[in-house]
């Protein structure tokens, strides 16, 4: 052994570091393997024309890119994941939201509402998209089944095949799916709410309503940004309950931009536009998860 | 006897012993096939096991690896597995320029140039086998499922309500109302839920077979001829026509395909627009007798058989065993598999001159496959087999919007115009017309 080695090693210091470095190594040689050289080449591949298939890819700068703005399909996607972000985001806070503050003071069978509500979020997506899409059957499914038992024949319709409904219908298969989580987050978060505060206000006359606003949503401020960013980061990347109910259709009813992307890519083999589609999914959730969070710091404590 | 003659037939016992074990190893080591499928269907899944045992027993140095999936998981794994040498000998894939075309250009599958001379296959196989496997020029694929477009109808229904068959277009469109009045379902095509607007599609491409000369629709597969003319865009409101007339499932595109299909088994629909390739389903699911026959021809215009092949054989590019594959691919084609490709899994392979007067076969099959073998009128083209992917994707997405009335005809035209436009520019597109 070297004197500089043997100096390095008696070194309490850079022992440490070394220590450090060897157990982050292992983590971060996956992290280099699977996440940073697969986005570097995904950038690459989004500058070429490829199929995906041919040992050559014809290298095309931007062109991916300046297509991707004159063409509709990706701009019907957006829209769409646009209003999953919406209802897809605010109705299971909303609904975990709800379900917590009612639950919060302490109801008989707590750990069973708990287990109930939360039981669907330990289901994977593509179990989700099978049980609804089997809820949706028009003619077994049990809600087309349960409109018709009730009279209600002209209610009952072929959801996930009609363009009107189908992407409400998956939303709604989504919430359900997701909702527990929000709600068994947020009745975390309620356990930090000053009891105090809460009995004062009742004293000062605060009504329920006023009680949450003032109180409750304030004090959950910290664990409802975390889950709206969280969720909102899923609204833009939604794609497995998706291609398990209606594969983006009827027609291009229920094309989101994730959809739409592994279609180009792995369906039509247009690799390169592919690529830049996924690229363009990357930035949308990198934009929108800065502003959010950036809205909610500026807002300060 | 000597010590040195003693050492002299130690060695060469066990120089023998060494060539024994050799050789047993050998014997123990066939060659291995690994062989992907597409084969569903329990009658035509014991079909193919069959074949297989039956020639692994004439070649038992050959050893044939079944692997199963669906044409969805080829399109999705084929191209990496291939790339990875992870890939199979032989893969049972479907033809055109979006799938082997795919395929043969990258340079990944094996020209069969040579095995068409060598087994005499252009005069035992149908035409469109060479043809429609072959792109850039090179042969690649051996055509296998040899399919028509065409109309089934229950026979019982069609008799208990007094009702004649189609003799034309105009009469099967008018009878999806009667039957509508009659309260039945008239489902003429059936797996939109499976497939989007692939089924719808499917009946376009029969009535543009029967409304547009077949070398208009060639050109236009070839990128010569646009797919927004007036012609081909009234061939698509022929089918607006089915839609409005009533002869799609209410809940059409929430219906799968076996949903569908069972709404014909029971007897609940009377007639239906489908492919030949559903008649193994058919025959054995539904009691009732049924017909089958070419779409009825558009008033004034001529009947067209839509004749397609399906999914053919292909073997990989960097095979280790390339003569084995071979000759599991000739026998694949040979006489003795086709009699069970025929009576076990109601397919009809792509050869020529077979007598199909002593085979075991349900009657309805029987006139179909005598229909197709013997037919002689003027043949259409089946578009997707044909066609670029991104082409199919936006065809099959365009016409359930139009079935659905957020599309015009002349929109479907303009869309699939559009994508074919693209795929000329990228050489994507098969030119049918030279």
């Amino acid at each position: 052994m070297t004197d500089s080695i043997r100096q390095f090693f008696a070194d309490r210091k850079l022992r440490d570091y070394a220590t450090g470095y060897a157990f982050v190594l292992p983590a971060l040689v996956m992290y280099v393997i699977f996440v940073v050289y697969p986005f570097f080449y995904t950038i690459y591949l989004s500058l070429t024309k490829w199929d995906g298939a041919k040992p050559v890819k014809e290298f095309v700068g931007f062109l991916n890119y300046e297509k991707l703005f004159a063409d509709p399909r990706l701009w019907s996607a957006l829209s769409h994941n646009f209003i999953w972000i919406i209802l897809g985001t605010v109705t299971p806070v909303a609904i975990g939201l709800f379900l917590g503050v009612l639950l919060w003071r302490g109801v008989r069978g707590m750990v069973f509402f708990r287990t109930v509500y939360f039981l669907p979020v330990v289901l994977a997506p593509v179990a989700v998209g099978i049980i609804w899409k089997w809820m949706y059957n028009p003619q077994f499914g049990p809600i087309n089944s349960t409109l018709r038992a009730v009279g209600l024949d002209v209610l009952a319709k072929g959801w996930l095949g009609d363009p009107y409904l189908a992407l409400p219908a998956i939303i709604l298969a989504g919430v359900w799916g997701y909702f527990g989580f929000c709600f068994v987050v947020i009745m975390a978060g309620l356990q930090n709410i000053d009891m105090e505060q809460i009995d004062a206000a009742l004293v000062d006359g605060a009504n329920g309503l006023e009680r949450l606003w003032y109180i409750i949503i304030p004090g959950l401020r910290h664990v409802l940004t975390m889950i709206t960013a969280f969720t909102l980061i899923l609204g833009v990347n939604v794609f497995d309950i998706i291609w398990i109910t209606t594969r983006g259709g009827p027609g291009r009813a229920t094309h989101v931009i994730a959809t739409y992307t592994y279609n180009t890519a792995f369906r039509e083999s247009y690799v390169g536009y592919g690529s830049a589609l996924a690229i363009v999914m990357g930035l949308v959730s990198l934009v929108l998860s800065f502003i959010f969070i950036s809205i909610r710091e500026r807002g300060g404590d | 006897m000597n010590r040195l003659n003693v050492l002299r037939g130690a060695r060469i016992i066990a120089l023998l012993l060494v060539f024994a074990l050799l050789g047993t190893a050998l014997a123990q080591d066939p060659v291995q096939i690994l062989y992907w499928d597409q084969v569903h269907g329990d009658e035509a899944q014991a079909t193919i096991e069959t074949i297989i045992a039956n020639f692994e027993e004439a070649h038992p140095n050959i050893k044939i690896n079944r692997e199963v999936y669906t044409l969805e998981q080829l399109t999705d794994i084929s191209r990496t597995a291939i790339e990875a040498g992870e890939g199979p000998d032989i893969m049972y894939y479907d033809s055109g320029p979006a799938y082997g075309g795919i395929l043969g250009n990258a340079g990944l599958l094996l020209s069969l140039e040579e095995a068409y001379a060598a087994y005499n296959w252009d005069e035992r196989l149908v035409s469109v086998s060479r043809d429609w496997t072959t792109y850039g020029g090179t042969v690649y694929g051996v055509g296998h499922e040899f399919e028509a477009q065409g109309f089934y109808w229950n026979k019982r229904i069609f008799t208990d309500e007094g009702l004649e068959v189609p003799s034309t277009f105009e009469e099967m469109v008018a009878l999806c109302g009667t039957f509508r009045e009659l309260g039945y379902d008239p489902p003429m095509a059936a797996g939109w839920a499976d497939w989007g607007g692939f089924p719808i599609s499917h009946n376009w491409y029969n009535v543009l077979a029967n409304s547009v000369p077949s070398d208009t629709v060639a050109a236009a597969i070839s990128g010569e001829y646009p797919f927004n003319s007036p012609d081909i865009v009234a061939s698509l409101d022929l089918v607006v026509g089915l839609v409005e007339a009533g002869c799609y499932d209410e809940q059409g595109s929430a219906t799968s395909f076996l949903d569908g299909n069972a709404k014909f088994y029971t007897g609940q629909a009377p007639m239906m627009l489908m492919s030949t390739w559903a008649m193994q389903f058919f025959t054995d699911e539904i009691t009732d007798e049924f017909g089958f026959m070419i779409l009825p021809p558009i008033e004034g215009g001529e009947q067209t058989m839509i004749q397609l092949m399906g999914a053919v054989w292909y073997i990989i590019g960097d095979t280790e065993h390339p003569e084995e594959a071979l000759t599991f691919l000739n026998y694949l084609v040979s006489d003795e598999a086709f009699r069970l490709w025929v009576e076990g899994a109601k397919l009809l392979p792509g050869v020529t001159g077979v007598d199909f007067s002593d085979y075991d076969v349900r009657p309805v099959y029987r006139d179909f496959l005598n229909l197709v073998s013997g037919w002689d009128g003027p043949v259409g083209y089946h578009l997707d087999v044909l066609t670029p992917a991104n082409f199919n994707t936006t065809l099959f997405e365009s016409t359930v919007e139009m079935a659905a009335g957020r599309l015009t005809s002349q929109e479907v035209a303009d869309r699939i115009n559009a994508e074919m436009e693209r795929a000329v520019e990228d050489g994507r597109h098969a030119d049918i017309t030279g």
